[in-house]
């Protein structure tokens, strides 16, 4: 006689569920994850938005885009929790960028009151600073800006990431050739500054703009292009769409 | 008190960088009046004939084989002052006397070495050991110290409490520390022993030879007081630990200060203070003393936490013959009452955020810091602290996060309506720019040899100069421009203008949006 097989129905959503764990390693719940606030970007991310305790990939394609935007980010982060965020910069960027201005990252959502900025002479001490804030669990979030990083540094910092629970930036300015990408973050994006369209800056004034695009997302889907533009009033992103700019250019036309 | 007297220090010094010189005749000279004296020979020059004031010839008639070398006194007095520093392994009073003595006062500390003969035992054996000749002298009061370290032989150097009187008796007057003109003034008069003239009446001494002698005497007997300026002020707290052998090896090292930091915070804990600065002085076999600093942002006497910070200056320390002793010394202890822990496991849930509660937060931002700074520099790890001025780049400036209380709760920084770029230059950069005319934004600019078209721009924002800060009244106004290039890059230029003068306006890049 055959014994009956019970058959465990699972709906489509508890085996995405399943499949993210299983690709993870951790199960996504909504506390633990940080909407960026644009539904189609956060649809694509697993959880629903950027993972806290995790290690998050900035590239920033020429030129200075990603400083912006990472402070955008890290003023989300830093509302949920209590707690600071450390910022390490090397002196190079410094150089080259500039340092950081409180005043700016009041408008980018960041309060500087919870900040404590490092400057270190070597990307070494970068790395290093970065994960001895990782494994302190005082910290909201730990942003890097560096120029070069090996596999194992990367995995150490999202050992560190998740083991306390303090999300991991990575800032990359100006990466040449033969730079490889960190291997072991869970998302990378790349940025680039987006011009305000001909007729839209007649109307608006200058806002901030990044052309952002998602290149890796672990248990999410990766791919994708959008423009989003930082609202000050609201602190938050908004999609510009394609859509809007084209109406306005033809009604010129 | 002990007077260490190293009576061929300058020669001792040259034998230290050759072995082979310490048995040959040595001497040191510098040139006086256009001719070449000796300052100082060796005892084996001595034995010769050879003392310091000979004229170099002389000196080389009694000793053809003389080895002379240049006299050097700045690097005499380094290497008297690091020997000082070694001497800190008995007592922390130390002071340098003159060119060539010490003074240690040991008060309460012979009981450490067990009993004052083997403490100036060890004295002696040590500085043999590095290679200096010592005479240590040892009496109630610094001027009897002196006295007997010159002028005494073996153990009656150690002059016992209460002989003091007794001991100067039989003393020549030179033992008093007089000038020498004084000294061949008392040999005229054939007061030659201190005996002669120490029941006399002070009167005709003073008119004759002035105040000095008097003083001398009292300084001697202990009646009244020496100055003499010591090297450090005594640290409050102070651990020390010796050992039988030298250590060499880093780990070792680390453990022996981990001993020292546990022993300081027992200690700590019991007066309910803390420290926020432990210094680590190791003691080397040959003579040298190696400083190791820590300092924290508040009072701390968590020792897994010190010896975190500490090992992390070590790190990579090498002890070339290895140390003898190690001592941890704190300047000050402060009030530090213990502190409540809250019953929840603290890493039990650390995705919730309200598990931390804000006492142990600050605690863990503190030690952050403390660790990134010592490592990283101090100015390195800094905090952002607003200030009242109108110049954007004097308007916010960077503090060391050592020096800025966790939770200020000043008004809130840059709360502006206006824009403000995310990076600024501390040195605004200088660009070349085309313009259309007076008072208008570039439509083109040059920066860093790459060409940027000016495709929007707002502005100009004027910002006046603090004439209250110049004395000078010709500063410039500047005028802020909010520019964005044809790629969307966006940049704040201002244009420099002198009201007063007729120079052209000159632009500077001061910051980019992102």
């Amino acid at each position: 006689m055959i014994a009956p097989v019970r058959i465990n129905v699972l709906s489509l959503a508890e085996l995405r569920c399943r499949m993210a764990s299983i690709k993870c390693a951790r199960s996504f719940d909504s506390g633990m994850t940080m909407p960026i606030g644009v539904k189609r970007i956060d649809d694509r991310l697993p959880g629903g938005g950027l993972s806290f305790g995790c290690l998050h990939e900035f590239i920033d394609k020429g030129f200075d885009a990603g400083t912006g935007f990472c402070t955008a980010l890290l003023g989300k982060f830093a509302a949920c929790r209590d707690g600071f965020v450390l910022w390490c910069l090397s002196l190079s960027s410094i150089h080259e960028f500039g340092g950081l201005y409180a005043p700016g990252l009041v408008a980018g959502g960041l309060d500087p009151q919870r900040l404590i900025v490092l400057r270190a002479a070597r990307e070494k001490d970068v790395l290093w600073a970065m994960e001895e804030g990782l494994r302190c669990n005082c910290l909201v979030a730990v942003l890097g800006e560096v120029r070069r990083i090996d596999l194992k540094s990367s995995r150490r910092l999202q050992l560190a990431a998740k083991a306390s629970g303090t999300s991991a930036f990575l800032l990359r300015h100006s990466m040449a050739e033969g730079d490889s990408y960190s291997a072991a973050s869970t998302t990378r994006w790349r940025l680039t500054t987006a011009p305000v369209s001909a007729s839209a800056k007649q109307l608006l004034p200058l806002r901030e703009r990044w052309c952002v695009e998602l290149l890796r997302c672990r248990g999410g889907l990766p791919g994708g292009e959008w423009i989003l533009e930082w609202n000050y009033e609201a602190g938050d992103f908004h999609l510009v769409t394609d859509f809007c700019d084209r109406s306005i250019v033809s009604t010129e036309g | 008190m002990i007077s260490i007297w190293l009576p061929t220090f300058v020669t001792d010094r040259l034998c230290r960088q050759k072995a082979k010189w310490r048995y040959k005749p040595l001497a040191t000279v510098a040139s006086a009046h256009k001719v070449l004296k000796i300052e100082s020979s060796n005892l084996s020059a001595r034995s010769g004939g050879v003392y310091p004031g000979f004229l170099l010839a002389d000196a080389y008639a009694l000793i053809p084989d003389l080895k002379v070398f240049e006299s050097d006194p700045v690097a005499d007095a380094k290497e008297l002052s690091l020997l000082a520093d070694w001497c800190g392994f008995y007592t922390p009073r130390v002071a340098v006397d003159g060119i060539d003595s010490l003074w240690l006062d040991i008060s309460g500390c012979a009981h450490l070495f067990g009993g004052e003969d083997r403490l100036v035992n060890s004295i002696e054996s040590r500085m043999q050991r590095v290679g200096f000749e010592a005479r240590v002298g040892l009496a109630d009061s610094p001027g009897t110290a002196w006295a007997a370290a010159r002028f005494l032989q073996g153990k009656r150097r150690l002059i016992a409490p209460g002989a003091t009187h007794f001991a100067m008796m039989d003393l020549p007057s030179a033992a008093l520390r007089l000038p020498t003109d004084i000294i061949h003034g008392l040999d005229y008069l054939g007061l030659s022993k201190i005996s002669d003239f120490l029941g006399c009446p002070r009167g005709p001494l003073a008119v004759r030879f002035g105040s000095v002698v008097g003083e001398r005497i009292d300084q001697a007997l202990g009646h009244s007081k020496d100055f003499i300026s010591w090297r450090k002020t005594v640290p409050c707290l102070r651990e020390q630990i010796s050992f039988s052998e030298p250590l060499c090896h880093e780990n070792d090292i680390a453990a022996a200060s981990r001993r020292l930091i546990d022993q300081l915070c027992s200690k700590l804990a019991i007066d309910q203070c803390g420290v926020r600065d432990v210094d680590l002085i190791l003691y080397t076999v040959n003579g040298k003393t190696c400083r190791f600093y820590v300092r924290t942002n508040t009072p701390e006497r968590n020792p897994d936490h010190l010896m975190k910070l500490l090992r992390e200056n070590l790190r990579g320390f090498v002890a070339e013959f290895g140390i003898e002793a190690a001592v941890l010394v704190a300047s000050q202890a402060e009030p530090l009452r213990a502190m409540q822990r809250s019953m929840e496991g603290r890493f039990e849930n650390f995705y919730q955020p309200s598990v931390v509660d804000s006492t142990e937060l600050a605690e863990s931002v503190n030690r952050l810091i403390d660790s990134l700074s010592n490592r990283i520099g101090e100015h390195n790890v800094s905090r952002f602290v607003s200030r009242e001025s109108h110049l954007p780049e004097r308007a916010v400036y960077l503090c060391s996060a050592l020096k800025v209380p966790l939770n200020i709760k000043e008004d809130e920084i840059g709360k502006h309506s206006l824009q403000r770029p995310i990076r600024l230059f501390s040195h605004p950069e200088r660009i070349k720019t085309i313009t259309l005319g007076p008072n208008k934004p570039p439509t083109l600019f040059y920066w860093r040899r790459e060409e940027h078209q000016v495709v929007h721009a707002e502005g100009p924002e004027r910002i006046s100069p603090e004439w209250w800060r110049y004395k000078k009244r010709s500063i410039a106004t500047r005028d802020y421009y909010h520019v964005e290039n044809e790629r969307g890059k966006r940049f704040w230029l201002y244009c420099e203008k002198n009201c007063l003068s007729k120079t052209s306006p000159t632009w500077f890049l001061h910051g980019i949006f992102a």
